[in-house]
């Protein structure tokens, strides 16, 4: 059946451009189709080198297309087709009355390839290791080998209907599809992969009123997550009992959601409301997720008594939003805001007596992890236009998160209040410059500032500062300059952080030196310094202190030259390096840790040349070569083995991403 | 090879199904209702053919269907045929005199009644001055924004996030700026399409989304505690290499305190036991559910 579509699909192929250029006179239709071939020369079989997109050889190229026909248009866009990353989008309608889209795309994630590992069953609920007492573990030629890839897929399409009126519905469906195998481990550790296969149902309708100086929306969503594999078993090696884990469990989400906006008030002020309801769910007992609680000898800690075996789990979402902007002087613009947003766990509480297998029984809830919330934001901004093209801004904001769980306390921290303001100047007096100078405060006050630990819940305050120039001294000329200085300092962290300092400066330039020539460059250097006393072994004080500091640079430029009205050449080099240190101080306790000099540290170039010979004005043939090389080096892969200490099984994940490649291609463009 | 042979017979359908769709509406399609742009722009086409033709084969052009000419956007021509300086017309160049604001103004002129332009008045964009030439242009067959490249014009630090080794695919074009951000504006921080990050991040990631038994509450609170959303240094887009991450919130007990040294590595003591090595991708070899577990009972890999 698919063969006879298929040949009945190329036979009107190839009836069809006739009736194409017979209409043209009829219809407005243009666009563009790209093919081409490509050779790859890649010296490892790296995922990285293609972590999101398919780079094998063959065949590329993507397609446009544009029709106008009377009141009616329609847009077609493919990239890719055929290959593992391919694209689809239609979209189409009459402007005013009805539109529509409709959309497919895939995408790879590949995290790494020929992946090894002792156990079998991989891809399955099931997998197995050897016996390791007898006999040994297998030599790593026997192991299993496969490809740490998720595959994802989602299609779907939008309608929308107006009909010329200021009332509109839009009625939308998208699936999202993966499957595959993603990073995992079992066993304290054994690296082995979770295998997905998930798909995610998304439908909602919108529908609402769009006037001179009112409009009005309503939504309403349902998004159903639904994952095929909520469990793996695995048989441990060492006490020869079969083993669980669990996966992300499906879920329901239903969210009502309306806004209105509301222009033409008095002092030109602006009113906007909005307003949502959310409601997240799933329910599921002990046995849906593979726990067999008749069985004491695989799963003893479920024979445990429990207050219950079925999950509920219930979380409600609420925001509210009002917004007005406003002009009370001719010089002066205002914003007034405010944000609510609170999730309510209602969720099961789960609890048991535990008793581990070695030490005494005890008793576990999970009623201080059940997170709820509730977030307010308010604040202001006003910018003041002063003469001469400057503008003065300034603004100020409170945010209070309070925290709860089940327990009453939250697990972190009941409460933080966070108060900031800002003050910035922005000029461009002269046509040719924009100087923007901003300054930022930031102040957090924690209830908790005494707890020692969880640094994002600790009092802070932080000092930011941020400058940009941009200059175009003549036409052909565009420089700008950015940087960026922040400072976090941790004020009651004892063992936690106590200082972030973070520089970014970046640069560009934009040289259009002729009709023929344009060329551009970018330089970026980002440096994070973290400083953080550690404590180990339940030590009330620091052992050790410990500066981060991550370096990193990048730079890159590109040149467009028109040798001939008909052949033009693009080359372009990117560069990036990133060096990280971990430093001791081991003054405090005169401890002896060693510093760490690779941490995340890589160079990445990135090097392309193509040169484009328009054979007339609508047929273009491109020849290309692109070079990219990654070195990555680490401390914690440095020495890499499978096996440590004989019952620690690595699988190579992420051990050794680096690349050179060679890619060389050649594209057929064609406009019609 | 038979990849190869399958991705031509793949392109071969797909160039099939376009050139049959195309072929059926140009069979249907009525007579054209273009013969007005010849004669549009005929008083700026002597000095501005190229912008004038560029113009009449955009979308804005073709959806206009000769009811709107140059004057629409760029103001009288009147004071500009006796003084062809820049000033006498709206001039969309970038030293044309006219502020943001003004040169927004004509595009808002018939885009206020748009869903996507409802909260322009709320966004950042419209409160630092970016005019909508600035992302759009007009006179292109499609005036759509050719994101990230535009975005990243002004947004270099998401231009080198982006690039860094652990990055979402947004330079390889599977997401897209739009995706997360209502450039137009919206009422939430960043002009998020969502209420806060976590409702955006689980529009993808729904996997994420629980409920589960054992969550892990600043997971809950906010995915960018540890994530850097454009890009990282980092493994897995994380603000930080993983164990200085975990142990920000916990190193005060058990093997969680661990020093993080070049003797907990693959090459170091082997006096030290594996459990409080670092090796590897460190905490997450043992503690797989980071974002939370539907396990009923209190596993450690949460």
């Amino acid at each position: 059946m698919i063969k006879k579509i298929y040949s009945a699909v190329v036979l009107l192929a190839l009836v069809a451009p006739g009736t194409v250029f017979a209409a043209e006179e009829a219809a407005d239709v243009h666009g563009s189709i790209e093919l081409g071939g490509r050779g790859v020369d890649n010296n490892t079989n790296s995922a990285k080198f293609e972590e999101f997109v398919d780079m094998s050889d063959g065949v590329f190229g993507q397609v446009q297309l544009d029709a106008f026909m009377g009141d009616y248009f329609l847009q077609f866009d493919t990239t890719n087709p055929g290959n593992d990353d391919q694209s689809y989008q239609l979209k189409g309608g009459d402007y005013g009355v009805f539109k529509y889209k409709f959309s497919y795309d895939e995408m790879p994630h590949n995290y790494t390839f020929d992946a090894i590992t002792p156990a079998t069953g991989i891809g399955t609920q099931h997998i197995t290791f050897p016996d390791t007492t007898s006999p040994a573990i297998p030599p790593l030629s026997q192991w299993t080998s496969f490809d740490y890839k998720v595959n994802h897929k989602s299609y779907g399409g939008e309608l929308e209907f107006s009909l010329n009126s200021p009332f509109y519905a839009k009625l939308g469906a998208e699936k999202r599809e993966e499957d595959g195998l993603r990073p995992y481990s079992v066993k304290q550790p054994a690296e082995v992969p979770e295998p997905i296969s998930s798909t995610t149902d998304n439908l909602f309708l919108k529908g609402g009123y769009l006037g001179e100086s009112l409009s009005v929306s309503l939504t309403g969503l349902l998004s159903s997550y639904k994952n095929d594999h909520k469990y793996m078993l695995w048989d441990d090696p060492d006490d020869h009992t079969t083993d669980l884990v669990v996966f992300s469990p499906d879920n329901d989400f239903k969210k009502l959601a309306g806004d209105l906006s509301w222009r033409d008030l008095p002092l030109q002020s602006m009113l906007a409301i909005g307003g949502s309801y959310a409601h997240l769910t799933n329910s599921y007992n002990a046995n849906d997720i593979g726990f067999d609680t008749t069985n004491s000898t695989i799963f003893q800690r479920l024979i445990e008594p429990y207050n219950r075996l079925t999950f509920d789990g219930d979380i409600d979402f609420t925001s509210a939003s009002v917004a007005l902007t406003s002009r009370p002087l001719d010089k002066l613009d205002t914003k007034l805001y405010y944000r609510y947003f609170e999730r309510d766990n209602n969720s099961s509480i789960i609890s048991y007596t535990s008793v581990p297998r070695s030490g005494s029984p005890e008793e576990t809830s999970n009623n201080d992890e059940l997170l709820s919330y509730q977030k307010d934001d308010a604040g202001i901004d006003l910018d003041y236009r002063l003469p001469g093209r400057t503008k003065l801004e300034g603004g100020y904001e409170y945010l209070n998160m309070d925290r709860s769980s089940p327990a009453g306390d939250a697990i972190t921290t009941n409460k933080t209040v966070d108060n900031s303001v800002y003050i910035g100047i922005k000029n461009s007096t002269l046509d040719w410059v924009t100087a923007k100078l901003r300054y930022k405060y930031l102040n957090r006050d924690s209830a908790d500032r005494e707890a020692p630990t969880l640094f994002y819940y600790q009092n802070q305050s932080v000092d930011e500062w941020k400058m940009g120039l941009d200059f175009y001294p003549v036409d052909s000329l565009d420089l700008g300059i950015s940087y960026t200085y922040k400072d976090i300092d941790y004020d009651y962290s004892v063992d936690s952080r106590q200082q972030d300092t973070r520089n970014n400066v970046y640069l560009d330039a934009t040289w259009r030196a002729s009709t023929i020539a344009s060329f551009t460059g970018f330089v970026g250097f980002e440096q994070v310094e973290t400083d953080a006393n550690r404590v180990t072994d339940n030590q009330t004080s620091p052992v050790y202190a410990q500066t981060i500091d991550d370096d990193f640079w990048s730079y890159g430029l590109a040149a467009k030259v028109a040798a001939t009205e008909k052949l033009t050449f693009n080359l372009s080099w990117q560069y990036q390096k990133s060096d990280g240190a971990v430093n001791f101080d081991n003054s405090l306790t005169n401890s002896n840790y060693q510093d760490i000099v690779e941490s995340d540290d890589y160079t990445q170039h990135v090097l392309e040349a193509k040169a484009t010979y328009a054979v007339d004005q609508k047929l273009g043939v491109t020849i290309g070569y692109i070079y990219k090389k990654l070195d990555y080096s680490d401390i914690n892969y440095a020495n890499y083995t499978n096996v440590l200490d004989t019952t620690y099984y690595y699988s190579g994940l992420y051990a050794d991403p680096n690349y050179e490649a060679n890619i060389g291609y050649l594209l057929v463009a064609y406009k019609f | 090879m038979s990849k190869f042979v399958s991705g031509i017979l793949r392109w071969s359908n797909c160039c099939a199904m376009l050139l049959l769709g195309g072929s059926l509406l140009g069979l249907y399609a009525p007579p054209s209702v273009f013969a007005a742009e010849a004669e549009r722009g005929t008083s700026c086409l002597s000095c501005h053919e190229q912008a004038v033709l560029s113009f009449n084969a955009s979308f804005h052009s073709k959806i206009w269907k000769g009811e709107n000419d140059c004057q629409a956007c760029h103001g009288s021509t009147d004071q500009h045929i006796g003084d062809q300086s820049k000033t006498t017309i709206i001039s969309f160049s970038k030293n044309g005199g006219r502020t943001a604001e003004e040169l927004n103004k004509q595009c808002l002129g018939c885009h206020t009644q748009s869903a996507n332009l409802a909260l322009w008045d709320m966004g950042a964009h419209k409160k630092n001055d970016v005019a909508c030439i600035s992302c759009h242009d007009i006179h292109q067959p499609r005036s759509t924004v050719k994101q990230p490249d535009v975005c990243f014009s002004c947004h270099k630090d998401i231009r080198s996030d982006a690039n860094k080794i652990s990055h979402h695919p947004i330079i390889e074009g599977k997401v897209k700026c739009s995706d997360c951000h209502n450039t137009h504006g919206t009422q939430a921080k960043h002009m998020l399409n969502a209420e806060n990050t976590n409702q955006l991040c689980y529009k993808c990631h729904a996997d994420k989304r629980g409920p589960n038994i054992w969550e892990h509450p600043p997971v809950e609170e906010n995915c960018l505690i540890c994530h850097s959303p454009h890009g990282s240094r980092h493994e897995s887009l994380l603000v930080e290499k993983v164990v200085n991450l975990c142990q920000d919130c916990h190193d005060d007990s058990s093997h969680h305190g661990a020093a993080y040294d070049t003797s907990t590595a693959f090459a170091g003591s082997a006096a030290v036991s594996v459990k409080d090595r670092f090796v590897a991708r460190a905490c997450l070899e043992c503690h797989h559910d980071i974002h939370g577990s539907a396990s009923f009972r209190r596993s450690l890999s949460r």
